[in-house]
């Protein structure tokens, strides 16, 4: 009781009174007065990691096409969330009641005794106009309350979009996360023999469906990265002959060489607001950081030392920068105040770190690790504390972040076996807690992924 | 000299203040009890804004142009007919058409660790005998998932990673105890329980181990927000009233405040209700003759200790 | 290839030429190769510099028996003696032969990330472009470009291809002769 109570105390969240609680201890254990007995007080300090048990209706349709929309809007709800590692669509052949009506109060017995924590069920419309109206209800079941109710107007070739929408619509609502699933991913296909690899520019859904390639793979093309402006692409193209840093309109295609350096330009990111780039830039031996205002094209460097400069990223509040370095010996994280101002090295382990990537939730940075002979991907705070180590591999490399800062991508490279076999690259995402380790399905062997932030 | 002097004084009054009036902070009226509102009502009508707003697909010339300025010039569409969710005492179903033509599988599988279905692809590792990047969570998992969530080790720090895996497994043969405990514990109660037949004795005090029991029960249904950002610092109160037979009636979080304006609170508040409600971890091992003593209850979640930080 | 038979009329040429043993131009001599010698006049000037000139395939045959590669620890782009010793060859012969232009690509192992890579091969290229500079190789002639990991000249996942791999390589691009 006594430990009850203190524990009130502490948790009363009356900073203030402090003194108070101190000397109301002092009474309770000296016996001078106790007071009111109050409630029970349980503390529950562990629990468990497991994905929420979810059912996922069909939606329900109104004729044969919106039925089969129904149907496949569903599964793409279903596969988003399940593929998140944080629910488990419960198996439909288990439902008791097959699909609610939108009408009426689901019957949550009926869900609670297939362990279905949450619920839901919609249904798809076709308005007059030709335009598709998807609905849909989220349920708590235990709570038996409504959590989410909403209906989206779109085109009815549009109803992938609308599915990975509401997944958003739900992951949000149940983890007071952003989702990420209406999201693409551009990365570099490969095929051919590992000495003469072609590389191609290529992009797709996040979960893989609507890919296509972007350039041609005549054309050495690495490293690209998302605007967060969404419509462009800046990555490093060996167009010419000479490595450079192009900027490229997804929809139309063109492509465009940023900034008259007299070196070559590598390792492009957009800054937050989309209006700059930062870049490396190689000369004589030496790699620099410099920014290039996109409208101005007036160029600025950051970096002053002999060393390799690279790999430079900048915090969502666009104040500081992180990038890697060797400055010191060998290849390490710094961070640096946007004017160039500040450098101070973060990474301290053992190893040497590379390719820091800031969350866009600014909490942590991903990053690539080698150490003994293997590689690693990791997250640290940008002070360099807290560092953990997610997963590795022979070769895992380039963590790009998901747009709410939750879920980590990243290629796997496997080494090439003596028969020459081997050497693939595929794409794999991984939650930040280290948990839920995917592949990521490419048509053909795949690296550097970069994810495109939300659709606005 | 005077300072400690005056605080003194202030501390001696303060100290018969509170003896005479009691701690204000142990009032247990401070604790808002609120209706039994769980989770938000979220009315369709209300939010067609955003939805509309999200089915604007592409701002560009994509072919979705159309639908996406339509939906923004869509009046809001009309609410869905108004459920009520308040009905708190469920089940009216109104239509009962759908007899249970399916038998309610116990549990189609809530428990698939993720892990599982993670490593799609074999990685040949070189060195195939430190193969350990997946195959490492593979075999830590390995002795857990048996026990599913029962496992001590389901209770491991919420964050991984390669280094704590691969020292993992001693610890974990070394962690069973609290299982043991937890199920010797639970049979104590169980004895217990059925040794004493006369309900209503309000003299006896739950016992810690009997807490412990509770808490062993709760911690096995509570699902934690393991990656959101800051979800160690939620610490989230739940008032519960219970019934006789050990089913919890009500959970009402206390911090309703902050669960209107924080959607990561709210997420770990109803993360918490749900473990109270889950049906799996009910009922709760207290002995019906204190019945008094648990009618109502407070469970403050708090996972801090599982981040290890 | 294409400039092989030039070189040969301008060798037969100056032959000709000092067969003649005439100080004058080919009109004086007045035989019947009449138009021809306006044009081996014209030859003759060029020639003395053709004199000491290759073919670019000839060119990058000589340097491949010379050593066209150099190679570098881990992470390393400073040169090793050997490196050195195959750069002398590479000086002496660009020294010769001073049409060539060359162009020299850096390389690293699969064993760094790609960016990072980048830099290292871009380094390493320099680290040899420097070299040649001091030998007294017009800084002009050479051309550097990095492929990072992207091209190994070894495909393979063990010590002996990464060494390999680590590689600043010279390629023979052209012959002023040429252009």
């Amino acid at each position: 009781m006594i430990v009850g109570t203190l524990c009130l105390i502490q948790t009363s969240g009356l900073k203030r009174w402090k003194p108070l609680a101190a000397v109301a201890i002092w009474l309770v254990v000296v016996g001078l007065a106790t007071p009111a007995a109050s409630d029970l007080r349980i503390d529950i300090t562990r629990g468990v990691v497991q994905p929420l048990p979810i059912a996922v209706a069909d939606f329900e349709g109104s004729g044969e096409e919106a039925s089969r929309l129904g149907r496949d809007i569903a599964s793409v709800v279903a596969a988003d969330l399940e593929r998140s590692g944080l629910f488990q669509p419960v198996d439909p052949k288990a439902f008791i009641q097959a699909r609610p009506s939108m009408e009426t109060l689901p019957r949550f017995g009926d869900w609670r005794v297939i362990d279905a924590q949450a619920l839901l069920h919609g249904r798809v419309l076709f308005l007059e106009d030709g335009r598709l109206r998807v609905e849909f209800r989220l349920w708590d079941v235990f709570a038996e309350q409504q959590m989410a109710g909403l209906a989206y107007f779109t085109a009815p070739n549009n109803w992938r979009r609308i599915a990975h929408i509401i997944s958003d619509a739900i992951y949000k609502r149940i983890t007071g996360e952003d989702g990420y699933f209406d999201t693409r991913v551009v990365y570099i296909a490969e095929s051919g023999p590992h000495d003469r690899r072609v590389k191609r520019l290529a992009i797709m859904d996040q979960d893989g469906e609507n890919h296509r390639f972007l350039t041609d793979g005549r054309t050495l093309v690495l490293t690209p990265r998302f605007s967060p402006t969404l419509q462009e692409i800046t990555y490093l193209s060996y167009t010419g002959g000479a490595p450079r840093v192009y900027i490229r309109n997804i929809d139309i295609g063109r492509q465009e060489v940023i900034g008259d350096f007299p070196g070559m330009t590598f390792a492009p990111r957009f800054s937050p607001d989309g209006e700059k780039l930062i870049i490396s830039m190689a000369k004589d031996g030496n790699s620099e950081l410099y920014t290039i205002d996109l409208r101005t094209r007036a160029k600025k460097r950051l970096t002053f030392s002999s060393a390799i400069d690279t790999s430079p990223s900048y915090s969502p509040d666009s104040r500081q920068i992180v990038f890697n370095s060797d400055r010191g010996g060998s290849q390490q994280l710094y961070v640096m105040d946007a004017d160039g101002s500040k450098v101070r090295r973060i990474s301290h382990g053992k190893g040497r770190y590379a390719t820091p990537v800031w969350s866009p939730r600014g909490d942590l940075l991903a990053f690539t690790k080698i150490q003994g002979g293997k590689f690693y991907i990791g997250v640290m705070r940008p002070d360099g504390s807290g560092e953990r180590l997610l997963t590795e591999g022979y070769h895992v490399e380039a963590p790009t972040w998901a747009p709410n800062g939750r879920v980590l991508m990243f290629f796997r490279q496997e080494p090439i076996r003596k028969d020459g076999g081997g050497g693939g690259s595929r794409l794999f995402s991984i939650d930040l807690t280290g948990r839920n380790e995917r592949e990521i399905p490419t048509p053909l062997d795949a690296s550097d992924p970069a994810w495109s932030p939300l659709h606005p | 000299m005077r300072q400690p002097l005056i605080y003194s004084l202030l501390l001696h009054v303060v100290v018969f203040t509170v003896a005479y009036f009691g701690v204000p902070a142990l009032d247990p009226d401070m604790l808002p009890a609120e209706a039994p509102v769980v989770v938000d009502i979220v009315t369709v009508a209300e939010k067609t804004n955003v939805p509309s707003a999200g089915a604007k697909p592409k701002p560009t010339a994509k072919p979705k142009p159309k639908p996406k300025s339509e939906a923004e010039r869509t009046p809001p569409p009309p609410p869905l007919p108004p459920v009520r969710p308040e009905a708190r005492p469920p089940e009216p179903a109104p239509e009962s058409e759908v007899a249970k033509l399916v038998p309610p599988k116990a549990k189609p599988t809530p428990v698939v660790r993720p892990e599982k279905a993670e490593k799609p692809t074999p990685k040949p590792k070189p060195p195939p005998k430190s193969a350990k990047p997946k195959p490492k969570p593979e075999s830590k998992k390995k002795p857990k998932p048996e026990q599913k969530q029962a496992s001590p080790n389901a209770f491991e720090s919420v964050l991984k990673t390669v280094e704590q895996l691969k020292a993992r497994p001693p610890k974990t043969a070394g962690k069973p105890e609290p299982k043991q405990s937890e199920s010797a514990l639970e049979s104590q109660v169980a004895n217990a329980l059925s040794r004493s037949p006369e309900p209503y004795d309000a003299g006896l005090p739950v016992t810690m181990s009997e807490i412990e029991a509770v808490r062993r029960q709760i911690e096995r249904c509570w699902n934690l927000p393991a990656g959101a950002k800051d979800a160690e610092d939620m610490i989230v109160s739940i008032r519960v009233e219970m019934n006789i037979d050990g089913t919890p009636r009500t959970a009402v979080v206390t911090d309703r405040g902050r669960m209107r304006v924080d959607p990561f609170y709210r997420a770990a508040a109803e993360s918490a209700v749900r473990a109270v409600l889950n049906p799996r971890c009910h009922p709760f091992t207290l002995p019906r003759e204190k019945f008094k003593r648990w009618k109502t209850m407070t469970l403050v979640f708090n996972p801090k200790e599982m981040f290890g930080t | 290839m294409r400039f092989k038979p030039v070189a040969l009329f301008a060798a037969l040429a100056l032959v000709a030429a000092c067969e003649s043993t005439s100080e004058e131009t080919g009109t004086a001599s007045g035989a019947g190769t009449g138009a021809g010698d306006v044009e081996t006049a014209v030859v003759v000037t060029e020639i003395e510099v053709e004199e000491v000139s290759l073919s670019p395939v000839e060119a990058e045959e000589e340097m491949v028996g010379i050593g066209d590669r150099v190679f570098f620890g881990f992470d390393q782009y400073t040169l090793s003696g050997e490196g050195r010793v195959t750069l002398e060859g590479q000086a002496a012969l660009l020294n010769k032969y001073l049409a060539i232009t060359v162009v020299i690509e850096g390389h690293a192992d699969e064993r760094g990330t790609r960016e990072y890579n980048l830099a290292l091969g871009e380094r390493r290229a320099n680290a040899a472009k420097n070299y040649l500079v001091v030998l007294g190789v017009d800084p002009g002639r050479i051309r550097t470009v990095t492929y990072g990991e992207e091209r190994p000249a070894v495909v393979g996942s063990n010590d002996g291809a990464w060494a390999q791999n680590r590689r600043a390589a010279t390629i023979v691009a052209g012959s002023s002769a040429g252009s």
